[in-house]
């Protein structure tokens, strides 16, 4: 049975609060062989990939407490985990990190309280829309996510005008906006 | 510092430029810049965060991949590890800039990979009223070459018409510009890439600081133009 946002949320919070390894298992039987997928194309190989995904999972385990569902669902804070990590260990760059501490930081006011309640619900509404994107559109967000390569690149590669590349994305994001009606994207 | 006349940035990266860096297609030197931009733009850091929740929907559609056997039971043998204190680099202290009335301060992430006050980094003059400093950044020995450097150009100066080979990404930490008919100040992005041709022009009543990050040369096609491209490398 898969696991849904608002479940997987739960069993962040679970590790977060109570050290729980039976909630750690079943985040990493739901995750880790995705992050696989996503790794090995960014260009890991399967040795690579195995690596990074236990790294990423054992982040998971260090830094539960600092997950806040307010800010995003729990696939979206593992993806950008991931993320940094394979920066990290792919390409040896560093990821620049913002710091709201930071008194140059332009503080932003604080989300409402029922929008720890929109970022769960609103994941399943987001793939929906993602499924439902014209093919070309489709295709395009999922090599700029999957790949190592900015738009610039990927209209190079793909041998399209940068402009139509750049509004093909715009309209997708606006497709999905829509579909969201605002409450996430 | 008082938030509420701080001012907000007016130019930001388009959603292309932001997904970059959402995605982590951004190179170090881009990302660094994009980043201290959103230091300073909550609506842009909303954007990115919305961004980002596209890249964990996505990583929801993934067909899973097979785990080597035994990868659960090894993840579970980690998870009592000490766990080493992360290497920080030092953190230059934040201090007003010199000649600017602007809110005090580079922000972070940048203030981290400069190691110095802005007025005692090793300025280089570069031109007539143009100084600038190379900020070290491991991206610019990777396939992309990016370079990375603080601007100062002298009040009421002008950089020479240019065009670009490849981008250049400039974003305003003190004093402001005019390109055209718009006014850049502290925490505008702008990029510039080989469709444009311009002639930016700072403000009368201070210097302006900036940080740039290109992946190619500036091309000069002013009327100076054919000997600024041989003698000057930018």
């Amino acid at each position: 049975m898969r696991l849904e946002a608002a479940e997987l949320t739960g069993l962040v919070q679970a590790v977060a609060r109570d050290r729980d390894r039976v909630a750690f298992a079943a985040l990493f039987t739901h995750f880790a062989p995705r992050l696989k997928t996503y790794v090995m194309r960014l260009g890991a190989s399967a040795a690579t990939a195995d690596e990074l995904v236990q790294d990423t999972m054992l982040t998971l385990w260090r830094r539960a407490d600092s997950f806040d569902p307010r800010q995003a669902n729990a696939s979206t804070w593992i993806f950008t985990i991931a993320r940094n990590k394979r920066i990290d260990a792919l390409r040896r760059e560093n990821r620049p990190e913002l710091d709201p501490n930071d008194p140059a930081f332009a503080a932003a006011p604080l989300p409402a309280a029922d929008e720890a309640m929109a970022a769960s619900e609103s994941e399943q509404v987001l793939r929906q829309a993602i499924g439902q994107l014209p093919q070309e559109q489709a295709e395009l967000l999922r090599i700029c996510y999957y790949g190592d390569k900015s738009h610039r690149q990927i209209a190079l590669e793909l041998g399209l005008p940068l402009g139509t590349v750049k509004s093909r994305l715009r309209l997708a994001l606006g497709r999905l906006r829509l579909a969201l009606k605002g409450s996430v994207l | 510092m008082n938030s509420a006349m701080a001012y907000r940035p007016q130019h930001h990266p388009d959603e292309s430029v932001l997904m970059d860096f959402a995605t982590g297609a951004a190179r170090e030197a881009g990302a660094v810049l994009i980043a201290t931009h959103l230091a300073l733009c909550p609506c842009c850091r909303d954007t990115v965060k919305k961004l980002e929740s596209l890249g964990g929907a996505l990583i929801e559609d993934l067909p899973p991949s097979t785990l080597t056997p035994g990868s659960l039971e090894a993840v579970m043998a980690r998870l009592d590890e000490p766990v080493a204190a992360a290497s920080r680099r030092p953190r230059a202290a934040a201090r007003a800039m010199a000649r600017s009335g602007a809110p005090s301060g580079v922000p972070s992430p940048l203030r981290d990979y400069l190691g110095a006050d802005v007025a005692e980094l090793a300025w280089r003059k570069i031109g007539p009223g143009v100084s600038q400093v190379d900020v070290p950044v491991a991206s610019a020995s990777g396939p992309v070459r990016e370079r990375m450097r603080l601007l100062r150009i002298g009040a009421g100066s002008a950089i020479p018409r240019h065009t670009h080979r490849g981008t250049e990404m400039v974003l305003v930490l003190s004093g402001g510009f005019r390109d055209g008919d718009r006014r850049f100040l502290r925490g505008d992005f702008s990029l510039s890439d080989e469709h444009v041709d311009h002639q930016p022009v700072v403000d009368e009543d201070s210097d302006c600081v900036c940080l740039s990050v290109t992946d190619g040369p500036l091309r000069f096609t002013g009327p100076l133009g054919r000997i600024l491209n041989l003698f000057v490398r930018f």
